[in-house]
């Protein structure tokens, strides 16, 4: 897939989508964002934290291509890009589904081995009378 | 203070696209690390690294038996990731609903 010359540089997007989302400010600005654009005043409220650290976080943001930021207006407005978060998603549901499925044979093991237990009468060794 | 959040974070353990492959190879069943290295053709202290980094933020168990060191995944720690997945994906259906609205609207004219 990747060749090992881009490997250096450039992740994956999947891992640099994952690595931006690895700070609870910014997960907490995302989380902000999809109820519609905002300002960097407006984004920083809920924080206590200076501008500048911020649009630092913004910053990164951008950078991993989760936020574009409005030229035209003065206030540059920053927006949620959402295809890349599917991904991210779309990656954690999997995981939790080959979890799942892993549960399922785990509950036909023992399903299995209780309907055996049963078929052939009181296998287990209980206590030491022979 | 932003720094320090993310090397305990779930959300930077699994940024890593061997550690990926690490957990999804582990959710089968529980591995021997040799085990690990062979299958995904990764070097030994590469893997023991990426596993002390799962480990670290509780995405993966260890036990040991003799001198085997077994590994497991661990279902509870992918949590605060669905959580937030959650969340993004009540967004993301309303945005689908809202592109479809307003395609039928353009139809409609």
């Amino acid at each position: 897939m990747a060749t090992k010359h881009s490997q250096d540089h450039s992740p994956d997007q999947l891992s640099a989508t994952l690595a931006a989302l690895a700070d609870p400010t910014r997960r907490g600005i995302l989380a902000h964002l999809m109820s519609g654009e905002a300002s960097v005043t407006k984004l920083a409220e809920p924080f206590e934290m200076s501008m500048a650290a911020i649009s630092k976080h913004l910053k990164v943001l951008e950078q991993a291509g989760l936020i574009s930021r409005g030229r035209a207006a003065q206030w540059r407005p920053c927006r949620i890009k959402a295809a890349p978060l599917k991904e991210v998603s779309d990656w954690v549901e999997n995981y939790r589904m080959a979890w799942e499925k892993r549960l399922d044979r785990l509950h036909d093991y023992l399903a299995d081995v209780q309907a055996k237990e049963k078929k052939h009468g009181r296998t287990t060794f209980k206590g030491g009378h022979k | 203070m932003a720094r320090a959040a993310t090397t305990s974070d779930a959300f930077n353990a699994v940024a890593e696209p061997r550690r990926r492959e690490i957990l999804n190879y582990l959710v089968l069943q529980e591995r021997p690390v040799g085990e690990i290295v062979d299958a995904l053709e990764m070097e030994q202290p590469s893997v023991s690294k990426h596993l002390r980094v799962l480990k670290d933020v509780g995405l993966v168990h260890v036990r040991r038996e003799g001198r085997q060191m077994f590994y497991r995944t661990n279902a509870e720690a992918i949590r605060p990731l669905h959580e937030w997945t959650e969340t993004f994906e009540r967004y993301w259906q309303q945005q689908l609903i809202r592109v479809k609205e307003r395609a039928e609207e353009n139809q409609d004219r």
